[in-house]
């Protein structure tokens, strides 16, 4: 599919051109057949559909009316969808078109998995994932084969999703979009750890709709030489009470390069809403002019009673740290390599899959 | 008799001056003679510690106590511009300090940093077999560290945790006694242990290191401007730094002394 | 003179601009180049301020309005003819002053002459006198501190022609090339090497009573080892019958030299302030930006630091309030050539009544600037739920020997807070007017204390206006 290319991962509100970080252009590459393969129990119910049809049906849950061009009446921000995405709208249109696999998976209501549910996706493939009122999943996603995937979660009231997506994968590309609504009291947790591919991009759309809802997220990544990572969060806090914590963890290695924009949205209404983002990149080169840090932390705020932080630390592994390594007979080497292993680790453990965790330490032991 | 374990001769310490690219670039290709250096901290100070004995070093505030410290265990802030070290034989002078921890140092830090990402449990057991070369049995070290947190009232979940992160400052200090407990080193510094601990802490730190200096013919720098842990610990020297310099040195009735007296004594011969 | 600085050396992409051609606008939104043609010979320009002028109006026709900010859409572009010849239509007597303006003189306790004076009415005859005893303090010390209009016929006129707008070019944006094509007023600063000027010097002194002030050109240079402060303004409210301000602040700070440059912007409650102030460092150099901005409608005010010399040092620390009707789009640039070069920024913003405050910063470390260290913490105070505050910050970075903190924080006065105020007896609008200043107070303690005092008034009407 050559030549195909989409504007994806918009800043929510424009800034300086010249920086060049308003969105960015993917070229689309597929380089696998498309499959979706899952072992689901019998309770839950699963459609295959075409892509319209899915949307339109999510976009039905998620109330077309969602779709706002300006905040506070006057501060024009994107939203070209009916229901969120990270990358945005043209990501849509291609999935509509490009024959992508589609599959519709609905966990009933009170049910409760104690199993995790493990899906492997292969090429392109786009998940839709409702969660009934009070219901709990565990789902763990390998994109190993896949060049993109596209998940939408809506969940009802109460419901609580663990999910995670991991890739160790050395192809060319991989492009992962990510949108979800979440309902009173609702609770969604997500942990990605993508590695491999040399261009990554990574889109995540969160609308905390429902009071009480809260949204927890880690992301871990590792660049070198000609690898490029772009990723877009958008937290939006609507309902009150609302939670988000997220942790983007990563290493740079020479010539690694990666851009990073996430922000939270506090809307009007969100009373005692709590964000806390926390950026961490770790510059772990020697080689001088060889890395390409985009961070782009927002605050977006129009209601008072709210409490949101945001941290960026960029830097390389702090002298201290590494005394302290060495007071404990670590050298430089072991201490650093610890370190970088601890500092992606952090966010695969929460993988509740051995073996993805396994290989996920085998690939960085392998990189540095 | 006793091997002269550390020797300190005539030690002259400035704080280093980092370049643009501080502690990589420019410590590897500089020697400890090219560096920069600013202040100077300490001033001719010499002090020698056999297998065994327990220092206690005590100062006021800014006496250059921790520099000591620091500049023992090799820390890249500080350059030795005259003088030597010598540990267990070895001129140790501008050695790095993951060699000097190979041959048997250790420091209990005043602010230990998080190292997130590695729990406690795997940095210990690899900090033991960077140590020893050989992998260690699992069984007979999940019972040793096990055993040791309980002296120290650990709870064993801390094992699990990340090293130090989260931390109450309590439970930093008691993780760096497990390392020494665990470690076993010829030489620990305890860089103000007691410093932010409550009654309690202090009383099973300091059991902590009793059982240190009974276990291995350990020897011991316990910096501190309060005398508190002292209490119950065997100690065998004092020493009073003032502004860099070497004051005084005595029994362990010099820690008596202190306690009733202050420093007074000492800030005039400066 | 000493003239170390090569200009030429500036490095053109730091200003690439790059516009879209179909917002190429056609129309000559008021101003001709007939009208600028006269404006320059009414001042005597000499035949290369001529051009410059005429090519920047150029510029400005084609150069779009940014896709980005607030929106400048209630600027009215074809009545800005009238703004470059004030004598046209703009009234110059005190009754048309509006009435909450005298109001706010009144309760800032602003003595007669001078309301006139910042109403760019009355004659200035205090703040002439005491702008001539300044001047006489600093010419002993070498220093040459001349309008700008002298400045390009003195015997400086080589050396400014040199550096104008060659920090801030036409080609910048849309606003710094109007202002090419229609500064007028401004000063000029000349400290030279090894000379600390004693006391700050106030451009306060400089306001025409003819309702200038909106496109005034400030240049300062400073040699090797100078040190000066500048105070741009004062708060009091400037009040203006047209409303657009595009000034343009360029200031070349030598080696080991250093330069503290404060303001404190309360232009009146309908201006557009479109102002663009930048700052090139040399070696060892350092700046301090002091920057309180509580007035206008829209405010778009991002001081820009380049740290191109080794080892400099810029911060900056501001506070921005906006109230009823307000949308102050205000920030940063910090761009980071040198090696070791370190940069601050304390930024504070305050919302209220509907207003809208936007921070808006951009950090660049390029590859060159090995061992930097840049620290930047904003927090944002919401005063009420009608109001908005965003925070849009940019780290763009180019080499993995530097080292880059940012905090940023939003929320509301806390209850305890307001509490324990009056639980010691303060009434509950004089503890967040108390709790506002506090948060404000990194700004007004670098102040001279009259300004401080004179800020921290303003917070206060600020909190008392409902």
């Amino acid at each position: 599919m050559a030549n195909n290319i989409i504007k994806v991962n918009h800043l929510p509100v424009l800034t300086w051109n010249r920086l060049k970080i308003n969105s960015s252009e993917a070229y689309i590459s597929k380089t696998s057949e498309n499959s979706i393969e899952y072992d689901l129990p019998a309770s839950i119910r699963t459609d295959s559909v075409d892509f319209i049809t899915a949307l339109s049906e999510f976009e039905a849950l998620s109330g077309s009316v969602r779709r706002e061009s300006f905040v506070s009446g006057k501060v024009p921000i994107y939203n070209e969808q009916a229901f969120i995405t990270g990358m945005g709208k043209e990501a849509d249109d291609y999935l509509a078109s490009s024959g992508a696999d589609i599959v519709i998976i609905d966990i009933p209501a009170e049910v409760n998995l104690s199993e995790p549910l493990k899906i492997n996706v292969s090429g392109e493939s786009s998940l839709f994932i409702k969660s009934g009122a009070g219901s709990a999943a565990n789902i763990v996603i390998d994109a190993e084969k896949a060049d993109f995937l596209s998940v939408r979660i809506f969940l009802n009231s109460g419901s609580q999703i663990n999910i995670s997506v991991s890739r160790v994968n050395n192809k060319a590309q991989f492009m992962t979009d990510f949108g979800a609504y979440l309902q009173d009291s609702a609770s969604l947790e997500l942990y990605s750890v993508l590695l491999g591919a040399e261009k990554i991009y990574c889109g995540i759309g969160i609308d905390m709709t429902g009071d009480n809802s809260r949204f927890k997220s880690e992301l871990a990544y590792l660049r070198g030489s000609g690898e490029d990572e772009d990723i877009n969060y958008n937290i939006i806090h609507r309902g009150r009470n609302t939670e988000s914590e997220f942790n983007v963890r990563g290493v740079l290695l020479d010539g690694g390069s990666k851009t990073l924009r996430d922000t939270i949205d506090f809307r009007r209404g969100a009373s005692g809403a709590r964000g806390n983002e926390q950026e961490n990149v770790l510059l772990a080169t020697e080689k001088e002019n060889s890395v390409f840090n985009k961070s782009v932390p927002l605050i977006l705020c129009e209601e008072e009673d709210v409490d949101g932080r945001h941290g960026a630390s960029i830097g390389r592994i702090d002298p201290k740290t590494t005394l302290y390594m060495e007071s404990r007979g670590f050298t430089p080497e072991e201490a650093r390599r610890l370190l970088i292993h601890g500092h992606i680790g952090s966010v695969a453990r929460s993988i509740p899959d051995k073996d993805i965790y396994k290989a996920v330490e085998k690939y960085i032991e392998a990189r540095i | 008799m006793s091997n002269k374990l550390l020797k300190i001769n005539k030690i002259n310490v400035s704080a280093a001056i980092h370049g643009a690219v501080s502690n990589t670039i420019d410590s590897k290709t500089k020697t400890e003679n090219e560096r920069e250096t600013g202040v100077k901290i300490l001033h001719d100070l010499s002090l020698d510690i056999n297998e065994g004995e327990t220092h206690v070093l005590l100062g006021p505030n800014g006496a250059g106590k921790s520099t000591l410290g620091y500049t023992l265990i090799g820390s890249p802030e500080y350059v030795v511009t005259e003088g030597e070290i010598i540990f267990d034989g070895n001129d140790i002078t501008h050695e790095t300090a993951d060699k000097r921890a190979k041959m048997g140092m250790f420091m209990s830090f005043q602010s230990p940093v998080d190292v997130p990402g590695i729990t406690l449990n795997d940095f210990i057991k690899e900090a033991i077999r960077s140590r020893t070369g050989k992998s260690i049995p699992i069984f007979k070290y999940k019972r040793e560290l096990a055993k040791t947190m309980e002296a120290l009232s650990m709870d064993e979940k801390y094992a699990e945790r990340d090293v130090n992160v989260g931390f109450s400052g309590g439970e930093k200090k008691k993780s760096e006694i497990l390392q020494l407990l665990m470690l076993n080193p010829k030489f620990a510094i305890l860089d103000e242990t007691d410093s932010g601990l409550d009654v309690d802490a202090v009383r099973t730190v300091s059991a902590g290191i009793a059982e240190y200096q009974k276990r291995q013919n350990g020897a011991l720098l316990i910096i501190t401007h309060s005398t508190r842990i002292l209490s119950s610990l065997k100690v065998d020297y004092t020493h009073i730094m003032i502004n860099g310099h070497m004051a005084a040195t005595g029994g362990p009735e010099l820690v008596e002394e202190i306690n009733q007296n202050g420093f007074k004594r000492f800030l005039n011969q400066n | 003179m000493n003239n170390k600085f090569n200009i030429d050396d500036i490095d053109r992409s730091l200003y690439d601009f790059k516009y879209d051609d179909k917002d190429f606008y056609r129309s000559k939104e008021g101003i001709t180049p007939e009208i600028v043609q006269q404006l320059s010979e009414d001042k005597n320009d000499p035949e290369w301020m001529r051009e410059f002028r005429l090519k920047s109006l150029d510029l400005y026709y084609k150069i779009p309005v940014p896709n980005w900010g607030p929106s400048i859409d209630g600027l009215d572009m074809n009545h800005i003819a009238t703004y470059v010849r004030p004598n046209t239509n703009m009234k110059d007597d005190w009754e048309s002053v509006p009435q909450d303006i005298k109001d706010t003189f009144d309760r800032l306790g602003i003595p007669q002459a001078e309301r006139e004076a910042l109403a760019g009415v009355g004659a200035q005859y205090d703040s002439e006198l005491v702008y001539h005893n300044v001047k006489d303090e600093v010419l002993k010390q070498g220093v040459i501190y001349t309008d700008f209009e002298s400045s390009l016929k003195g015997e400086y006129a080589d050396m400014v022609k040199e550096y104008f707008m060659k920090l801030i070019p036409p080609t910048d944006h849309k606003f710094a090339a109007l202002h090419g094509a229609v500064w007028s007023g401004g000063s000029f600063v000349y400290v030279p090497d090894n000379v600390k000027v004693s006391i700050p010097l106030q451009s306060y002194f400089r306001l025409n009573a003819k309702g200038a002030g909106q496109f005034e050109h400030t240049l300062i240079i400073l040699g090797e080892n100078a040190d000066l402060h500048f105070i741009e303004g004062c708060s009091a409210p400037k009040y203006n019958v047209a409303n657009l301000h595009a000034g343009a602040v360029e200031l070349y700070v030598g080696k080991n030299s250093h330069l503290r440059y404060s303001t404190i912007e309360n232009w009146s409650k309908n201006m557009y302030n479109l102002n663009t102030k930048r700052a090139l460092l040399e070696e060892g150099a350092s700046i301090e930006w002091v920057s309180g901005s509580f007035g206008s409608h829209v405010g778009n005010l991002y001081p820009t630091t380049i740290l191109r010399g080794d080892n400099s040092k810029a911060e900056f620390t501001g506070i921005t309030f906006a109230g009823q009707g307000q949308n102050l789009d205000t920030g940063t640039r910090m761009v980071h050539v040198g090696k070791s070069t370190s940069s601050i920024i304390d930024s504070k913003s305050i919302s209220k009544s509907g207003g809208i405050s936007t921070y808006r910063s951009s950090i660049e470390i390029r590859e060159s600037a090995v061992g930097s260290k840049v620290s930047v913490n904003c927090a944002s105070l919401m005063l009420d739920s009608d109001s908005r505050s965003d925070t849009i910050p940019a780290m763009d970075i180019r080499t993995p020997y530097c080292d880059v903190g940012h905090e940023a924080t939003i929320g509301r006065i806390s209850d305890k807070t307001i509490f324990y105020l009056m639980s010691r007896g303060i009434k509950e609008s004089d503890a967040r007017a108390m709790i506002v200043s506090g948060f404000a107070s990194p700004v007004s303690k670098e102040l001279p204390l009259e300004y401080a005092a004179e800020m921290n008034n303003l917070i206060k009407l600020e909190m008392d206006e409902g």
